[in-house]
């Protein structure tokens, strides 16, 4: 009793265990579901404003690169206006130049024409410049100075008197009125000029008296080549012009060829001189060119800021021109240096118009093209980021939920594993008890076949002596027992045989199951005539084999036992004074099925499971040699070697006894 | 057939069996000499003359022995009548209640003559016993 407490202990302490389990498993499986409600914000903020670093960088780079293509393209507007008017300017001052240069070449002209012919009148001085003057804007004067010493004086004034005769050598005073020419050593007249009508009062006119032209006039006999004066004021009818003074010497002929610079002075003839207004010369020239839109400044020194400025040559596209020059700086501005003689003249020439103010509305429109498509790529971007930003705080959500539902399976699995292993270390003990309890119900059932079979023993020697010393008994007081003693002698001896039987039935019942070893292969039918003879059946019963009977492999005894018992219990209980007995054996699939069939008065159904118990008897215990163990012993034997047994009868319809055996070879 | 004088050594603890013994043999109208021991050890003091008791002489034709006894079983008795040199050709019936193949096995194991188990009714055990001398071949 001891072990059966022992195992159902046990087994309560697992069903607690899993219990205790499936507890636990559905508390942290709650606790998932809640945890997902309340998840860990992230912790880092720094990360959050991290995430927005694309944007940022996406603006600056944005914006920095419309404003850098912004300023590329103002100063490529600006340098391709700048070159146009570069370009436009050049031509302008190579028009210019070409135009003085002209100008120059007609006293270039009129000198190499002095130098040509010895004599020159007023007439041929008048026909030569006359295509020039025609021809050529801004000229004032075209003059012949000749050089005439004191000594020549007289002469000279005579002579010119005698062509012309208003002709006067007088010279311009300090306060501006002309006088009569005052006696000096060397005198450089105007002879002739032309045209005369406007400069009247200029012949005759000592011109070394003015100390830029006596100067200019020096120079020019030094050099002996062309000298152009800086520029003048000059008086043209109404306004002051600015204006230079061109003077080229003409020498003698004779002493040409054997020039010194000491005979020099001598040796010098005259001077061809012309003066020009600068502004005519230059406007002149700028009417052969389309209306440019560019202001020049004409300076005569190198720097602008000292220099002195000779002409403005304003645009013609100019409606305000002086509103440009004062104050507004000029947006673009072209410097050329030019020789005009032997003076250096700065040209500067300033944009004056729209024309050449660079075209900067497609930069603008790149600019704010620019700033439009980077304001919009930073909003994408920022929504991209933003997005990602959510995304990734879900995935970290979800990641830590995803953790603890890790952390929770890993509990669940570390909780398994240790309830697997309590389950083991509790099968263990299990099959240890088991263990334990088998042998033990081994032992006893060997101690209960020693118990039966002592018993048996000690009990049958008793009951021997009873019967014998029952018979011996009788068989002494043979002449003096009555009848009525003697039948309760026969009564005593049969009782004790019948308690004989028992005892023999049941230490044969105790026996099967323990000599099971005991097989071998032999022929059944045989074996089955053997039982039929032994049992010696009444004449009147015939007991027949009706089928072929297998050689088969099993244990002799105890199936021969079945057999002897069977058909025992046909003739016992026949009922009739005559009958048959019929013997049979099939092959169903492993087994043989063997039949005892009689035709006897059969058995009622309910009796059916009844047969098969111990000291279960139909009949009253006066018949003869009916245990009740003969079918109980029959039925243990059967299903001791794993068949079956069962009954098939009514009441007057015989009974049949189908029982299986296994099939079995030698070999197993 | 034994001869007239020749002595049976019965071993046998139960008196009703004794006398179920001498019964049967006088039934068959046998008259050798039956001498009783009640114990294997006793049977062994007659068989060798150790002790008080009277010692058989000459040794018993034939014993009858019953297998349970006290003191010293039937199955002991065998093992140190076989070992005894003088004794161990003795011719030995075991006459006993137990019907167990293992205790018909360790007899025959000792080379006795017959295993009678014995009949529940005297009449039986006459026929045996009257079957077993008739069949004595000497």
């Amino acid at each position: 009793m001891s072990t059966v407490n022992d195992i159902k202990h046990l087994v309560d302490e697992l069903h607690a265990a899993t219990m205790r389990m499936k507890q636990r498993l559905s508390e942290r499986y709650l606790a998932k579901v809640t945890g997902q409600q309340t998840p860990e914000k992230s912790s880092d903020p720094r990360s959050i404003w991290w995430g927005y670093f694309p944007v940022v960088l996406v603006a600056v780079i944005g914006l920095s690169i419309t404003i850098a293509v912004f300023l590329q393209s103002l100063s490529w507007e600006k340098g391709r206006v700048e070159i146009a008017f570069h370009e436009a300017s050049q031509d302008r001052i190579l028009v210019i130049q070409r135009e003085i240069k002209h100008s120059l070449g007609i006293i270039q002209d009129i000198a190499s024409f002095f130098e040509a012919s010895e004599i020159v009148g007023r007439r041929e001085f008048r026909k030569f410049v006359g295509p020039a003057l025609k021809n050529q804007a801004g000229i004032k004067a075209l003059e012949w100075v000749p050089v005439v010493r004191a000594e020549d004086r007289d002469t000279f004034i005579e002579e010119a008197q005698h062509s012309f005769p208003p002709f006067q050598l007088h010279e311009w005073d300090g306060s501006g009125k002309l006088i009569k020419g005052k006696h000096r050593s060397t005198y450089y007249p105007v002879l002739y000029i032309q045209p005369y009508q406007r400069n009247k009062e200029a012949l005759g006119l000592d011109m070394g008296v003015d100390p830029i032209v006596s100067q200019l006039l020096i120079e020019a006999e030094i050099s002996r080549e062309i000298q152009v004066s800086p520029g003048i004021y000059l008086q043209d009818d109404t306004e002051q012009k600015t204006g230079i003074v061109v003077a080229v010497p003409v020498f003698f002929k004779d002493n040409l060829s054997e020039t010194t610079s000491t005979q020099a002075p001598t040796e010098i003839r005259g001077f061809a001189i012309g003066i020009f207004y600068i502004g005519d010369v230059i406007e002149r020239a700028m009417e052969s060119l389309r209306t440019g839109g560019i202001d020049i400044h004409f300076y005569q020194d190198q720097s602008i800021g000292n220099g002195r400025l000779l002409y403005s040559h304003y645009s013609r596209l100019d409606e305000n021109p002086m509103s440009y020059t004062d104050s507004d700086a000029p947006e673009i501005s072209y410097t050329q240096q030019v020789t005009v003689g032997n003076q250096q003249w700065q040209i500067v020439c300033n944009s004056a118009s729209e024309k050449f103010t660079a075209d900067t509305w497609n930069s603008w429109i790149i600019f704010f093209g620019g700033i439009a498509f980077t304001l919009l790529f930073t909003i994408y971007v920022a929504t991209l980021v933003g997005r990602a930003r959510q995304v990734r705080l879900e995935v970290e959500e979800r990641t830590s939920q995803l953790w603890e539902v890790v952390q929770a399976l890993n509990q669940e699995v570390v909780e398994r594993k240790s309830a697997e292993q309590e389950l083991q270390r509790l099968n263990e003990t299990l099959e240890h008890h088991i263990a334990y309890r088998t042998a033990e119900a081994e032992r006893r059932a060997q101690y209960l076949e020693q118990f039966a079979y002592v018993t048996s023993h000690d009990l049958k020697a008793p009951l021997r002596a009873v019967s014998n010393l029952a018979q011996w008994i009788e068989e002494d007081l043979t002449d003096k027992l009555d009848a009525a003693s003697r039948e309760q002698l026969a009564l005593l001896r049969d009782r004790v045989r019948r308690m004989h039987d028992l005892i023999e039935g049941l230490l044969e019942y105790s026996r099967v199951g323990r000599t099971s070893d005991s097989e071998s292969e032999f022929d059944s039918n045989e074996m089955i005539n053997e039982i039929i003879d032994s049992l010696s059946p009444p004449e009147e019963f015939t007991i027949r084999i009706k089928s072929k009977m297998p050689t088969l492999y099993a244990d002799r005894l105890q199936l021969g036992q079945v057999f002897s018992n069977l058909i025992s219990n046909s003739l016992k209980h026949h009922g009739g004074d005559k009958g048959k007995i019929r013997i049979k054996c099939e092959i169903i699939d492993e087994f043989y099925q063997f039949s005892v069939c009689d035709d006897g008065q059969g058995i009622a159904p309910e009796y059916h499971n009844k047969v098969f118990m111990m000291f279960q008897t139909l009949e009253s215990s006066d018949f003869e040699s009916s245990t009740g163990i003969g079918l109980a012993l029959v039925k243990k034997i059967v299903e001791e070697h794993g068949g079956t047994i069962r009954l098939k009868s009514a009441i007057g319809e015989g009974t049949c006894f189908h029982f299986t055996w296994p099939i079995k070879h030698a070999s197993e | 057939m034994l001869n007239k004088d020749e002595t049976i050594l019965l071993i046998e603890d139960d008196r009703v069996d004794i006398m179920t013994v001498q019964r049967a043999l006088k039934k068959n109208k046998i008259s050798n000499p039956l001498r009783i021991a009640r114990t294997g050890l006793e049977a062994l003091d007659m068989l060798r003359g150790t002790s008080q008791s009277k010692r058989i002489t000459p040794l018993p034709a034939l014993i009858l022995l019953d297998l349970n006894l006290p003191k010293m079983s039937g199955i002991e008795f065998l093992h140190e009548l076989r070992s005894d040199s003088e004794l161990k050709t003795l011719r030995i019936i075991v006459l006993t209640s137990s019907n167990e193949p293992k205790d018909r096995a360790a007899a025959f194991e000792y080379d006795v003559d017959d295993y009678i188990v014995k009949p529940h009714s005297f009449n039986e055990f006459t026929r045996a016993v009257a079957t077993i001398l008739a069949l004595w071949d000497d």
